[in-house]
């Protein structure tokens, strides 16, 4: 149990309490207990020790309160993304424990940067994003399609797993035949524990998605087509083009980063509407209402818990006195239940207004694929308010990750529904 | 009365402005009032539709405005 050490004695009313210096606490992001318990551990921490320092994973900081967090990730300078490969660098990216496969431009930092986010943006404009609606409706009519008739599924594996998995590999230029390798693979990467058989086959398929990624980006460079990968082959950063590498890094971000936390925001809106049924209603009523309870869903569930940064210089912030090459996290999940930015902020409220949450985070690291993300979940929940009738999700047969130090999402979830039509889909005619 | 005869007081329409060093394309003014802000095509950043905001729009220009996770946008007043 994450505990605050420190010796501290509760606050009268009407008495300021300054918060400890170096305060030092039990906390490991990725533990079954932190799973359990987040919520009512980040509250603990922005009450009495609102910047702490772990010794887990080699040490670092948790940074819990909306303010901090935002000074944090809005001074790129002293607080670093960059993510060096090599022996001896402070520079460990955005994942603690770092992870061993660099993502581009996220784990970069400016000037760098802003060369690559220059050339990803007009692809993940609002407005480019959204022309791609009707091909997630279309996959999205297709993988009801499987199941309609028979009255149940699993609302992860037959749904809000494949249909990102498909859109991302159909936006860079992956073979969609393979469809399901992308679906499986990517949702399994994320929690099967190390050490396990499982974990070796995961492994080796996402090996496999790399490799046809490879591919794709040799082919591209000769014969480009209308995709992504093929715009990264042709195009030029400080003049130069990119390097196989350098495209290999862009298809890392744009693959973890659009699979299983989109799978996640839904999992966990069909799980809190299984349990809040007049707000499914609420819903079905209007979908209209999708975009903002979108919003109150990323805020309330954090898919994206948090990232890390590396502290570049001696700096003091929050009691404690940083050092260089100091590791932090950022706890999105916590800013966004802090009363200080939001009243009630352990409520749902699927149309607060304004909702200023750091779910995407904020500052130009801005999850590039934030509007993907945002047009996927109407897409799919309107969907399934339109077809999926009588709905029942079998919350005693689902399970959560048992770590949500990466993304805070679900490993399956049963349901049932009352039998329907298929719908015509031209994925389905084409792939099935 | 202005020097036209006209009863409106062009002195005081509202005025918006946003920061594109804060900016960095949530794109949730657009979400809540794209009536008065759109989004750059080339990296979806804020674009405001009016150099003087119809009277009719203003709800809407603040309403966008308290939107901005970054707080970029400014209402005048």
């Amino acid at each position: 149990m994450a505990q605050a050490t420190a010796a501290i004695r509760r606050a009268q009313p009407g008495e300021t309490v300054t918060p400890p210096t170096n305060a030092e606490i039990m906390f490991d992001h990725h533990s079954a207990d932190h799973a359990d318990n987040w919520v009512s551990v980040y509250e603990n921490m922005r009450d009495k020790c609102p910047v702490a320092h772990s010794s887990s994973y080699g040490g670092f900081y948790v940074l819990t309160k909306y303010a901090d967090v935002a000074a944090a990730i809005g001074d790129d300078d002293t607080f670093s993304s960059l993510n060096q490969q090599e022996e001896g660098s402070i520079f460990g990216g955005i994942i603690i424990p770092p992870s061993p496969m660099v993502s581009c431009p996220v784990e970069m930092d400016p000037p760098d940067f802003h060369g690559y986010r220059k050339l990803l943006n007009p692809y993940f404009t609002p407005r480019y994003s959204n022309s791609w609606e009707p091909f997630t409706r279309d996959v999205t009519t297709a993988m009801l399609n499987r199941v309609i008739e028979s009255g149940k599924l699993d609302l992860i594996h037959d749904l809000a797993s494949p249909v990102p998995a498909l859109l991302t590999a159909k936006l860079l230029g992956l073979p969609l035949h393979d469809w399901r390798l992308y679906s499986d693979i990517s949702h399994k990467v994320v929690y099967t524990p190390r050490d396990t058989p499982e974990f070796d086959e995961t492994t080796k398929g996402l090996l496999e998605i790399l490799a046809k990624v490879q591919l794709v980006v040799d082919e591209r460079r000769v014969e480009p087509k209308d995709d992504l990968i093929s715009a990264l082959t042709q195009a030029t950063v400080n003049g130069s083009p990119l390097s196989s590498e350098r495209i290999m890094e862009i298809c890392h971000l744009v693959i973890a980063g659009g699979n299983d936390t989109t799978t996640a925001l839904l999992s966990n809106a069909f799980a809190w509407l299984q349990e809040h049924p007049d707000q499914l209603e609420w819903l079905r009523e209007d979908p209209s209402r999708l975009p903002a309870a979108c919003e109150e869903f990323l805020r309330i569930f954090t898919p994206t818990q948090g990232l890390a940064r590396t502290v570049t210089r001696d700096v003091e912030f929050g009691g404690h006195q940083m050092k260089r090459g100091d590791r932090v996290l950022l706890a999105f999940a916590s800013a966004n239940r802090d009363p200080e930015a939001f009243p009630n902020p352990d409520e749902v409220v699927l149309d607060r207004f304004p909702n200023r949450h750091q779910a995407f985070g904020l500052g130009i690291h801005r999850c590039l694929g934030s509007n993907y993300a945002r047009m996927e979940f109407v897409v799919v929940m309107e969907e399934l308010l339109r077809r999926l009738d009588d709905l029942d999700v079998k919350l005693d047969a689902a399970h959560r990750y048992e770590s949500v130090g990466i993304v805070n999402g679900w490993v399956d979830m049963p349901a049932t529904f009352k039998p329907g039509e298929r719908f015509d889909s031209e994925f389905e005619k084409e792939f099935f | 009365m202005n020097a036209d005869n006209s009863s409106i007081d062009r002195s005081v329409l509202m005025q918006v402005e946003v920061d594109l060093g804060k900016c960095v394309g949530h794109a949730q003014c657009f979400a809540a009032a794209s009536a008065v802000y759109d989004l750059s095509d080339e990296d979806g950043t804020c674009v405001i539709r009016y150099a003087e905001i119809p009277s009719a729009h203003e709800a809407e220009a603040r309403h966008g405005a308290d939107a901005c996770p970054e707080r970029a946008i400014t209402v005048i007043p």
